[in-house]
């Protein structure tokens, strides 16, 4: 009974998160406050036609398409909403990262099934991101884990309780935020859905198709947000307010952040990146779990 | 109880317009984009995600085939927007009231989801995997599956790649319908994966062929000093607003192109208050803290360097600004910008040739499209369009029966 | 225990029957994706023995191995939609008689095992006993280990790629790719 009203409320909090993202990048996009717009737009695609395009694998369309934020759903249930999350699993942060990689299968199975140049680029675009951000991605998750000494995602945010993460692990916060961007596809990150590639994978989507491929980006972006709450920020831990109302604000104050960084910044492409990640920021992230272990023992 | 309609007539007021731009057509597009900037609109980057297609100016032969296909392609509810190339800033904005209205008629939107058979995918010459919506070619219609065709696409053929590894080529086109794309331009490109392996340059839309050369082909970008040549009176500052708006139209489009979209509606947003007659303090204050985010952005100048370098351009008349590489290349128009936005009020005479691109006579376009398919050979696609968004070629410019170039 | 039971034969079930569909499928896609349905039918399984860590982690490796393998697999496969006529096996008499011999013998294998029984209960956290078991005084080697490999990784891959696929500048090659 308990959990399914936690699974109703983490439902309607992504609903809420991912509806005020678009709205908010909605309005950047525009330049004035264009609230009503993702409405409007969720509205158009749901009376507008399903797009067919010549020889599609309509079976994997379909996974890829419900697979996107099913994945995301799946990844938020480890999440504590205040104290306590949907499913407090001994193993959390890896059931995060599991559900998150996801998302490489449901992108790529998109751009392959519909039959067309640009979203296939766009599916192999993501892939290698994948590669780029994937191994830094780790081990910022497991520098968390390592600093509390446990994958349980509410032992990390118990751990916080003297100083927050991302203060004494700035390499691996600041790797953790890169990563969100990618695993979203959102702004620098945005290779994989790029202007370059005629919107690159949901270039032939359209109608219900798109809706749900444009909510599941908005709520992987959320949930990657809501994820740094947990493993960096202290989790529901402030002075005053209650803690489901702290990871709101906190969540709010990261996911406000990502999407305006996607106005601010450039694409960055994967063939200029990738050294960078290897080289710099996977030795950067792993020297950074060298400290941590170091201050643990 | 109709929720479908109601849906529809509420979707109605945010449509997605996908604009088409015919040669020759520069100045409506300018007025469609201000106002679709102003109604906050966002655009769509293909067919599938579009509502609206705006088409400016008179497509002909390939680039009208091309806007057949696309307005198939679009799912119903939709709306077409023909703009002629003369019409002005409220009839645009009256075409897309009307197109709203139409968008929101239920009954003619069911009527027309019902009447034609939306998206029955065709098959294409040399298509390959997709290359769907881009492509001008009709017939060829139904699934077929006759032999080493199926659904009447040639399968891919293969060619040896850099590394001595048979892998697929395609042959897909590049434009005409492309977002931020230069108006008409197709680049017929053999494709390894995203690797361009062969490029060639067309141009879609007739001007190469006999109806460019007819009156009232107008290369907006060069009115001034064509004006001037002809014997009107034309300042200084006129001609300067003209190149200002040109650069910064251009780097609207590269900024777009490099994913900036913040940036990019901010170059749009000056582009439209400079050709506006705006006063030259206010837009000198904005430009600058443009000028200075843009040129400033570590990441942007990591993106852009080395790629798509003209070094010594021996023998061909490639302008001066095109040498070097597309960060050179946004360099100069950062710079050629605030040049020219500094000589807005010169009420002189206009007496040069030095039209935003190069010298006017010279059509310098011509020349950049000649170097364009062996820039683009061996490039990355999404390194491409940044190579042809630093040179964005205006093909008002160019002659009829100069265009075909190969790589 | 029969809520187990169930989900064993289930999951043993899929693994088995995407399996069989990976050489069913003439789409290069659909094979790589019945492959990793199988490989993830087969990582759930660690969950009925309480392995969630190996569990989620096989998971991961999985989804991620198996797209850099769609990757390769398209490459190199003539046709990798399957829109031609095409069949994933070959040499049919050989492997039908290979692949009998290998099940047979692990059957037998499987049938004549003395299997030991349980003693004792289950620890509180088989993941560390296991890891324990596997590595047990070894640990800190391990580890220093697993960065040397990663170490090595990164750098065999940045000597072997000095020039990267898109990359043309500084090599003796001509745009076509072609040495020079």
């Amino acid at each position: 009974m308990g959990e399914t009203v936690a699974a109703v409320v983490l439902l309607a909090a992504l609903a809420v998160l991912a509806a005020g993202a678009a709205a908010f990048d909605a309005s950047l996009a525009a330049g004035r406050v264009a609230i009503g717009d993702p409405l409007r737009e969720a509205a158009r695609l749901l009376v507008t036609q399903r797009r067919r395009t010549l020889l599609p694998d309509a079976p994997l369309r379909r996974i890829g398409v419900s697979g996107l934020p099913l994945v995301a759903v799946l990844a938020a249930a480890v999440l504590p909403m205040g104290e306590h999350a949907v499913a407090d699993l001994p193993v959390g942060v890896v059931w995060f990262n599991g559900m998150e990689v996801g998302v490489w299968g449901a992108l790529w199975l998109i751009g392959w099934s519909v039959n067309s140049v640009y979203p296939l680029v766009g599916g192999y675009r993501f892939l290698a991101q994948g590669l780029a951000y994937e191994l830094p991605h780790m081990f910022a998750l497991i520098s968390a884990a390592l600093g509390a000494g446990s994958l349980r995602v509410a032992d990390v945010v118990a751990a916080q309780r003297g100083l927050w993460f991302a203060v004494w692990m700035p390499v691996a916060f600041a790797v953790y935020l890169i990563s969100a961007l990618a695993m979203a596809f959102w702004g620098p990150m945005n290779q994989a859905v790029g202007p370059d590639v005629a919107g690159g994978v949901p270039a032939e989507l359209s109608g219900p198709d798109r809706l749900v491929f444009q909510a599941g980006r908005y709520t992987l972006l959320t949930v990657a947000s809501a994820a740094a709450v947990p493993l960096f920020l202290g989790g529901g831990a402030g002075p005053a307010l209650p803690p489901w109302s702290w990871t709101l604000v906190k969540t709010v104050a990261v996911l406000a952040l990502l999407v305006w960084a996607g106005h601010r910044l450039p694409t960055i492409r994967m063939d200029r990146f990738m050294a960078a990640t290897w080289l710099v920021l996977i030795p950067a992230v792993l020297l950074q779990i060298l400290v941590v272990g170091i201050v643990v023992l | 109880m109709d929720v479908s309609g109601r849906l529809l007539r509420y979707a109605a007021g945010r449509p997605r317009p996908l604009v088409v731009t015919a040669p020759h057509a520069t100045g409506v597009r300018l007025l469609a984009e201000a106002e679709i900037g102003r109604r906050g609109w966002r655009p769509a980057e293909a067919p599938a995600g579009a509502s609206l297609l705006v088409v400016c100016g008179i497509p002909e032969d390939a680039l009208a085939r091309a806007v057949r296909t696309v307005w198939h392609q679009i799912a119903a509810p939709k709306a077409f927007v023909p703009l002629s190339p003369d019409r002005t800033a409220e009839a645009v904005a009256a075409e897309l009231d009307a197109a709203v209205s139409r968008l929101a008629d239920a009954r003619a939107q069911r009527e027309e989801a019902v009447r034609v058979p939306y998206g029955e995918p065709r098959g294409r010459d040399g298509g390959g995997r997709g290359g769907a919506e881009h492509h001008g070619d009709e017939g060829h219609g139904g699934h077929e599956h006759d032999m080493g065709r199926p659904g009447g696409v040639r399968m891919a053929e293969r060619g040896p790649d850099r590394d001595g590894l048979a892998l697929d080529r395609l042959h897909v086109p590049l434009g005409p319908v492309l977002p931020y794309w230069p108006a008409g331009l197709v680049v017929e490109t053999t494709l390894q994966g995203d690797v361009i392996q062969e490029a060639e340059v067309r141009i879609a839309g007739g001007a190469a062929g006999a109806h460019g050369a007819r009156a009232g082909a107008t290369r907006f970008w060069d009115e001034p000093w064509l004006a001037a040549r002809a014997g009107w009176p034309v300042t200084r500052g006129a001609a300067a607003r003209r190149t200002a708006g040109a650069q910064l139209d251009s780097l609207a489009r590269l900024l777009a192109t490099a994913g900036w979209a913040g940036a990019a509606a901010e170059a749009r947003r000056l582009r439209d208050r400079v050709l506006g007659e705006g006063p030259r303090e206010e837009v000198v204050r904005r430009y600058d803290r443009f000028a200075r985010r843009v040129g400033r952005s570590r990441l942007l100048r990591w993106m852009l360097h080395d790629l798509g370098a003209i070094d010594a351009p021996g023998g061909t008349d490639v302008p001066g600004w095109a040498r070097g590489d597309v960060l050179d290349r946004t360099r100069h128009r950062l710079a050629g910008t605030a040049a020219a936005l500094a000589v807005l009020d010169d009420r002189s005479p206009l007496d040069d040739e030095e039209g935003p691109r190069g010298p006017v006579g010279g059509h310098p376009s011509e020349a950049l499209l000649a170097v364009l398919p062996g820039l683009l050979t061996g490039a990355e696609l999404a390194a491409a369009r940044l190579i042809v968004a630093s040179l964005d070629p205006d093909l008002d410019q160019v002659r009829p029966g100069r265009v075909t170039a190969h790589g | 225990m029969t809520a187990q039971v169930v989900a064993f034969w289930t999951l043993a079930a899929v693994a088995v029957a995407s399996g069989v569909a990976v050489f069913v499928t003439g789409s290069m896609a659909r094979a790589t994706f019945a492959l990793l349905a199988s490989l993830l039918a087969a990582g759930l399984t660690f969950l009925l023995i309480d392995l969630q860590y190996l569990s989620f982690l096989i998971i991961v490796m999985m989804v991620m191995e198996m797209l850099i393998m769609a990757v390769y697999m398209v490459m190199y496969m003539m046709n990798p939609a399957g829109l031609m006529p095409m069949t994933m096996v070959h040499n049919r008499r050989g492997a039908v008689l290979i692949a009998s011999a290998v099940f047979v013998l692990l059957a037998v294998g499987v049938l004549l095992t003395p299997w030991p029984a349980r003693r004792g209960a289950p620890p509180p956290d088989p993941t560390r006993q296991l890891g324990l078991s596997v590595m047990g005084p070894r640990m800190l080697v391990m580890i220093v280990i697993g960065v040397a490999i990663l170490a090595t990784m990164v750098a065999a891959i940045v000597l072997a790629t000095d020039r990267g696929r898109y990359d043309r500048s500084g090599d003796e090659h001509d745009r076509w790719g072609r040495a020079t």
